[in-house]
């Protein structure tokens, strides 16, 4: 005698065993295929050829996790935010680097004084937060815009303003100021926080890859 | 006769993230619905395989386009409730011109 909700417990364990182990996409496809079966039961189907249609149409529990997996992988914020998972190492190394030679810069050095020094680290961390704001916002906004041109237009101006802004910073600014050899130093780890910033987009933009072939497998 | 199996995969790819916020613009609905409906609209010539859709879901979900939720149906049963975002409809808008734009430059070169 067949029992579809034993069936139904059979079948959330095969997709279990399969690897579709988180508790959100099973609950939904446990409601999909419920959903699918009174469909078919409704058409006149028995309860059994009704499940078995059903969980056809669902598709096979391998390939589902494949695509499942693709998703979590995207979720990290690395992955999701990027695209791309080699673009965002070379956001983190590039970020690395520069965390480890201004670090380097401010512990090695005898002209900074004590506050100099903070005031060096704290520009640090303001330039870590500016960044990851910015990798937090980019993703959102630059999507949205629909046009590769208008978005490479969008990076390049970025990147050449936050060039522009240092240059200008370095032969404007800094020449009316007086400073001791570690303040300088520290006022132009402020003054790199936009250009930091304007990198941001170029690693989004390198990672970027169609969308296409993700979606691909839902074509019947 | 054309047919959904003449549909390369690469174009239903392309197609299934403006359908799917075309879908929710009308307002919130879930997975199994949004097949019906697809299946309704296109006159059974635009098939997905079902499954498939959750981790297209997922993405959109994950890229801020659309926001989900779970509650219990009339029915009794509880689903998955999916709906647009902001950033949804701006993506939605944006689609809408770039695939209209394809539709008015193929039709003027052959006309359907």
């Amino acid at each position: 005698m067949f029992d579809l909700e034993r069936t139904i417990e059979t079948w959330r364990q095969q997709m279990t065993d399969a690897g579709i182990n988180a508790p959100v996409p099973l609950d939904e496809l446990e409601s999909h295929l419920r959903d699918a079966v009174d469909e078919q039961m409704r058409l006149g189907l028995s309860e059994e050829r009704a499940f078995e249609a059903a969980s056809r149409q669902i598709g096979h529990a391998g390939e589902l996790r494949s695509e499942f997996e693709k998703v979590s992988t995207s979720d990290l914020p690395w992955g999701q935010k990027f695209g791309d998972r080699y673009a965002a190492w070379g956001f983190a190394c590039f970020h690395g680097f520069y965390v480890i030679v201004v670090t380097c810069l401010l512990l090695r050095f005898a002209f900074f004084s004590g506050h100099e020094r903070a005031m060096g680290f704290a520009a640090l961390a303001a330039t870590l937060l500016a960044v990851f704001a910015a990798w937090q916002l980019i993703p959102r906004v630059l999507p949205m815009i629909g046009n590769k041109r208008i978005e490479s237009a969008i990076v390049s101006a970025c990147v050449v303003s936050g060039g522009v802004w240092f240059v200008f910073f370095v032969r404007f600014v800094l020449p009316r100021f007086e400073f001791t050899p570690g303040g300088l130093r520290v006022a132009i780890l402020w003054a790199m926080i936009p250009t930091m910033v304007t990198v941001t987009p170029t690693f989004f933009f390198w990672g970027r890859k169609s969308e296409h072939p993700e979606n691909s497998a839902i074509a019947s | 006769m054309y047919n959904a199996t003449m549909i390369r995969k690469e174009l239903v790819a392309a197609s299934v993230e403006p359908l799917i916020l075309a879908l929710l613009a009308g307002g919130e609905s879930y997975g199994y619905a949004m097949i019906q409906e697809l299946k309704a609209r296109s006159k059974e010539e635009l098939l997905w395989t079902d499954g498939m859709l959750y981790p297209v879901l997922h993405r959109m979900e994950g890229k801020g386009l659309i926001k989900s939720r779970w509650r219990e149906s009339d029915s009794g049963r509880k689903r998955k409730y999916y709906s647009v975002k902001e950033g949804g409809k701006r993506a939605l808008k944006a689609h809408r011109e770039e695939w209209a734009m394809i539709h008015r430059v193929f039709t003027g070169l052959i006309p359907i």
